[in-house]
């Protein structure tokens, strides 16, 4: 069923009444026949994920889950499980004897990835299957799946990198560090920032500590968010409060989902800010790189 | 105990070696622990495992006892003492003595018989009756008649850029109706997930609004 058949292990969950009686209370507030069952299935396979997860020591927030929030579960087809600093993962239920895993297309955005978990006839047991990173379309075949093993390695590369969720933002959900421009910036600096913006815009920014340096910048990062699914997005430095101009050399990179570098700048003698706009699609990641000389700090970022 | 020195409790026992070489909970040890996770629950050894005379509820059971059991020896891997018993007799004496008795007593309290789903007649088992309380409406209903009724003007109001047919209201009651995103893009004519973002991102938005005026506790 999944490629590399020798190094992928299925995880098959036991599911116990606690299991199916959270399902039973979920279900039972639904009255149409095809939202009881899929209300049911969702429930158990975020059952069997989280049971995983807490099993290999990961921390989940079923309350912060649009799966556990009453309007979202009944409004739309949600089975995600809020993985603590790390995002939220959709947790696929997939029929017995089934080929395929659904993803309804109104989970497709801010997940950082998709698990499939096969219900067996009796639902006494769930099998997590393998996972992916994004989806794009309403159906996926199974043998697409990556291993379990690469759902560790990808969880884990997250947790040592923590990434900042700018869609978050949006609901005031944001990192510790990532203060207001205003709050962050000098008057003179905060000045050149704002002379660009339009209304309706969502920025923060963050100093960041360049130890060669022995002193701070800031990096700043905004947006604006539309109905559409791709926006606009900056990432900007400036000096810290004491400072006219960047330090010299300081470079700035922003580097795509696979690590490479789509953009980039240094900054000569007399330089105030540095600042890149490009677009973003939905739950894409991206890195920002800043760095001066032999040293770099890297900041993850998913919009 | 039984199963001393056989060949899988050799594996087992070098498996929990591995795991207590690592750091917990990282990378390697996460393998690991996958590795003895499946050995246990796949061994022929484990207590119950084929019992087939076992009633549907103690199968439930049995399951929320090795649940639990687990998550504990996720913990507690180091109380493990090679030299005094097998990996199995150390499992299924954890099993027995402990996570199955506290299974039942966690249950104890709960009058209201659990219904199980039918996957296979999409019903309900143990004759439950398909919702708790008849006489209310649905969430979703409810839900349904406050979108429509749009007291504030809210769910009209806000659509999708250029496009003021694709509003909130338009595409929820159509969703909630059983219309395919695919359907839906073609009658608005906006792309599949240009749609189905807006409306996830717009329900969050809306959620406490329509908890509230619904009053969802």
């Amino acid at each position: 069923m999944i490629e590399n058949q020798a190094d992928s292990v299925i995880f098959t969950v036991p599911l116990g009444v606690s299991a199916h009686r959270q399902a039973q209370h979920f279900s039972k507030q639904q009255t149409a026949p095809q939202k009881i069952k899929q209300v049911y299935l969702n429930t158990l396979a975020i059952y069997a994920v989280e049971f995983y997860l807490r099993c290999l020591g990961f921390e989940t927030d079923l309350a912060a889950s649009d799966s556990w929030n009453p309007v979202m579960r009944t409004l739309m087809n949600v089975a995600d499980l809020e993985v603590r600093n790390l995002g939220r993962l959709e947790c696929c239920p997939v029929l017995p004897d089934s080929q395929i895993v659904r993803v309804a297309p109104e989970v497709w955005l801010d997940r950082i990835g998709y698990v499939a978990v096969q219900m067996t006839e009796t639902m006494t047991e769930a099998s997590l299957l393998g996972f992916v990173q994004r989806v794009a379309a309403e159906e996926l075949p199974l043998t697409k799946l990556r291993s379990l093993d690469s759902l560790l390695d990808y969880l884990n590369q997250l947790r040592n990198k923590p990434v900042v969720n700018l869609s978050q933002w949006l609901h005031n959900i944001v990192e510790e560090g990532w203060e207001e421009v205003k709050v962050l910036l000098a008057p003179q600096h905060a000045q050149l920032a704002f002379n660009s913006r339009s209304s309706g815009i969502i920025e923060r920014g963050k100093r960041v500590y360049l130890e060669n340096l022995g002193a701070h910048i800031s990096l700043l990062v905004g947006f604006k968010p539309t109905e559409e699914s791709e926006m606009d997005i900056w990432v900007e430095v400036y000096p810290s409060e004491a400072e006219t101009y960047l330090p010299k050399n300081l470079q700035l990179n922003v580097l795509d989902s696979e690590g490479i570098s789509v953009m980039e700048a240094v900054a000569r003698n007399a330089n105030k800010n540095i600042q890149f706009e490009f677009k973003g699609e939905l739950g894409e990641r991206f890195d920002v790189k800043v760095g001066l000389e032999d040293f770099s700090i890297t900041q993850g970022f998913i919009v | 105990m039984n199963g001393q020195n056989t060949d899988q409790d050799r594996r087992l026992k070098r498996l929990i070696e591995e795991i207590k070489k690592h750091p917990p909970q990282s990378k390697k040890w996460q393998k690991a622990f996958a590795k003895l996770f499946k050995e246990i629950s796949e061994s022929p050894q484990l207590f119950r495992q084929h019992s087939s005379q076992l009633a549907p509820h103690d199968r439930y059971v049995f399951n929320e006892a090795k649940q639990d059991f687990f998550l504990y020896i996720s913990e507690h891997i180091h109380s493990y003492d090679p030299q005094r018993c097998s990996v199995m007799g150390w499992v299924n004496m954890l099993l027995e003595r402990r996570f199955i008795k506290r299974a039942y007593a966690k249950l104890k309290p709960d009058i209201i018989p659990i219904a199980y789903y039918d996957l296979d007649r999409a019903s309900w088992l143990n004759g439950a009756s398909d919702r708790e309380e008849e006489e209310e409406l649905s969430l979703m209903e409810m839900m349904k008649q406050y979108i429509d009724l749009d007291p504030q003007g809210v769910f009209r109001s806000t659509h999708i850029k250029n496009c003021p047919e694709a509003n909130y209201q338009s595409i929820a009651l159509q969703y909630l109706a059983g219309k395919s995103w695919q359907a839906m893009s073609e009658d608005f004519q906006v792309k599949l997930s240009t749609l189905s973002s807006f409306y996830c991102r717009q329900t969050r938005r809306f959620a406490e609004t329509i908890r509230q005026a619904c009053q969802i506790y």
